[in-house]
């Protein structure tokens, strides 16, 4: 016979769980913040000195250890670019062939997500073979800023494609109906439903995917290479910061300084362009209310 | 003629073919072809080999109210959902019979379905607008139909709000949330947004059924206002709903997992003078 405990004693427990759990949660959440907060404070008080307009425009000297990063930015903007620019369009449509076209073949569908599952969990160094082998050698773009770029498109794609998929299916089932039932063409439902209310969920995708693209390190050493110079073309080689932060930390002695600077200038960037996705989103989306 | 329960369950067991000449004596005579706008012959729907409903043969008259009653899960709703091809939507679905639409029959391959749904419109059991503002909720369906001037698209919603008594209500909020309102001004703009369209029937999927006592009886007084304007179809389970507003009922039933129509007429043949045991038995409450 189970043992029955009195009222109060239940409740004394059932107040204890409650409290715990919030202080757990609370206790998590103060541990990652200052972690976070360490973190970037180590980088700003680390780098900030480092940081001049000329630091930004002019070229690295003596591997790094002097001079500027001009070229490094410039190299981490064109094979983000390259990137972006073939995961978009290609990762949106993936999502919505997987996400609205696959109602009558789910099984394909499944095995497309779980593929795509698998690739994400992929480590970055495979990706970065695979590309040296496919770009660099088998299509003949050498160490080259297409190569890192497109290398860099295959890693974040499946993770974009998820992402996206996800945020097309949390769209209601009662907006397609509705839509279809006004006689809406497909792409109508798509371009005038769909698109539109599952927007917050595609550029929370695309940030998390260009924070992936511009932290990558291992997948760019064998495809884009590490060349310090000015890149002249896409086909140029070219080191993005993450790898020039690799490299100052790893086999330059003397570059923590520029390193740590490197990685300011890193994060300013990403932050940029986060804000950037987010008011360029809430434009296309300031008629959705939800 | 009279059909017993037990008649009916023999019915429903051996093949449908006596069912037929029954169906057709109790068609309501005024039907003749030009005032019919939808007729429905002997289909059946069936969701990945399973048929939920078979022997299907009514005729839907021209703005009249037609209300297909019965309890939940009896198939009104599919056979609805056949009229305007939303069954297009819904994965491993299939349709037998033929469903003539000014004669013509929807389920041709290169029917225009656009086009039908822009003459078929559709009301939902729980109010759908598009989480955009009330005007865009308007709007969007009449480019999408090609209303490019924004002066004649402003004259439909203002026209169509009227038409559904909104128009007083939210003339000086167009632009704020359709889903700031409340659930029967949800279902009001709903039905505003198909009239937009200019359609010749409505389709009513229980679109009283998610609202409060005093929403549902203004979406029942505008039903009511819409009659002789337009063709309206109307699925329900609420007998008294079909007893205020109906000018035919289809009374359909679940026999062996197959929903089935029972009786179809004019109000008072089902409701006053039915000699079918079964929807006697029904609108007196003693089943159903």
């Amino acid at each position: 016979m189970p043992r029955q405990y009195p009222h109060e004693v239940i409740k004394h427990m059932h107040t204890f769980r409650d409290r715990l759990i919030a202080w757990i949660s609370a206790a998590s959440v103060l541990l990652i913040t200052l972690l976070f907060l360490w973190l970037v404070l180590d980088i700003f008080f680390k780098g900030f000195a480092g940081l001049h307009w000329s630091f930004l425009t002019s070229a690295p000297l003596n591997a790094g250890r002097a001079g500027g990063i001009a070229p490094v930015i410039v190299s981490t903007l064109l094979i983000l670019g390259v990137c972006m620019l073939v995961c978009v369009p290609a990762g949106l449509a993936t999502a919505i062939h997987l996400s609205e076209y696959t109602v009558r073949n789910p099984a394909a569908a499944r095995l497309i997500r779980r593929s795509l599952d698998t690739l994400a969990g992929v480590p970055s160094i495979v990706f970065g073979l695979f590309g040296a082998s496919v770009f660099c050698d088998l299509l003949g773009l050498g160490y080259s800023i297409l190569s890192g770029g497109l290398t860099l498109a295959c890693m974040v794609l499946p993770f974009m494609i998820r992402a996206g998929e996800e945020s097309l299916r949390s769209v209601p089932q009662e907006y397609r109906l509705g839509a279809s039932a006004l006689g809406f063409s497909q792409y109508s439902v798509l371009t005038g439903i769909l698109i539109p209310v599952a927007m917050p969920g595609l550029s929370i995708g695309l940030i998390l995917g260009i924070g992936r693209a511009l932290a990558e390190t291992a997948a760019l050493i064998f495809t884009s290479g590490y060349v310090l110079r000015m890149p002249e073309s896409l086909l140029d080689s070219g080191r993005t910061l993450s790898v020039h932060i690799y490299d100052l930390a790893m086999n330059v002695s003397g570059g923590e300084a520029n390193g740590y600077t490197s990685a300011l200038v890193l994060i300013a960037i990403l932050v940029m362009i986060n804000t950037g996705a987010r008011i360029l989103t809430q434009r296309i989306v300031h008629e959705v209310h939800i | 003629m009279s059909l017993s329960l037990e008649h009916l369950q023999r019915l429903q067991t051996s093949p449908p073919a006596p069912l037929a000449p029954v169906m057709d004596t109790i068609i309501p005579k005024s039907t003749a072809h030009h005032d019919q706008s939808i007729a429905v012959n002997d289909v059946a729907v069936a969701y990945g080999g399973r048929t939920v409903i078979e022997n299907i043969n009514l005729s839907i008259r021209t703005r009249h109210i037609t209300v297909l009653l019965g309890p939940s899960g009896c198939g009104k709703s599919s056979l609805l959902n056949c009229f305007n091809r939303m069954t297009d939507l819904i994965a491993h679905c299939s349709i037998r019979g033929s469903v003539l639409y000014r004669g013509e029959d929807i389920f041709q391959p290169d029917y225009d379905v656009r086009g039908l749904r822009k003459k078929i419109g559709m009301i939902f059991q729980r109010p759908n607008p598009f989480p955009f503002s009330i005007r865009r909720n308007i709007d969007l369906p009449l480019k999408e139909h090609g209303i490019a001037n924004r002066d004649e698209r402003r004259h439909i919603l203002e026209t169509v709000l009227q038409s559904v008594g909104l128009w007083p209500e939210v003339r000086d909020r167009l632009e704020s949330p359709a889903l700031q309102l409340s659930g029967g001004q949800q279902q009001r703009l709903c039905i505003a947004r198909a009239l937009a369209l200019a359609p010749e029937v409505l389709l009513m999927d229980e679109p009283c059924s998610a609202l409060d006592p005093m929403a549902s009886s203004i979406i029942e007084e505008l039903i009511i206002r819409l009659r002789g304007k337009y063709t309206i179809v109307l699925v329900t389970h609420n007998l008294f709903q079909a007893q205020r507003i109906a000018d035919d009922v289809g009374l359909f039933w679940l026999r062996e997992g197959r929903g089935s129509l029972v009786e179809f007429g004019d109000k008072e043949q089902i409701f006053s003078h039915s000699t079918h045991e079964l929807t006697r038995s029904y609108i007196n409450g003693i089943c159903g």
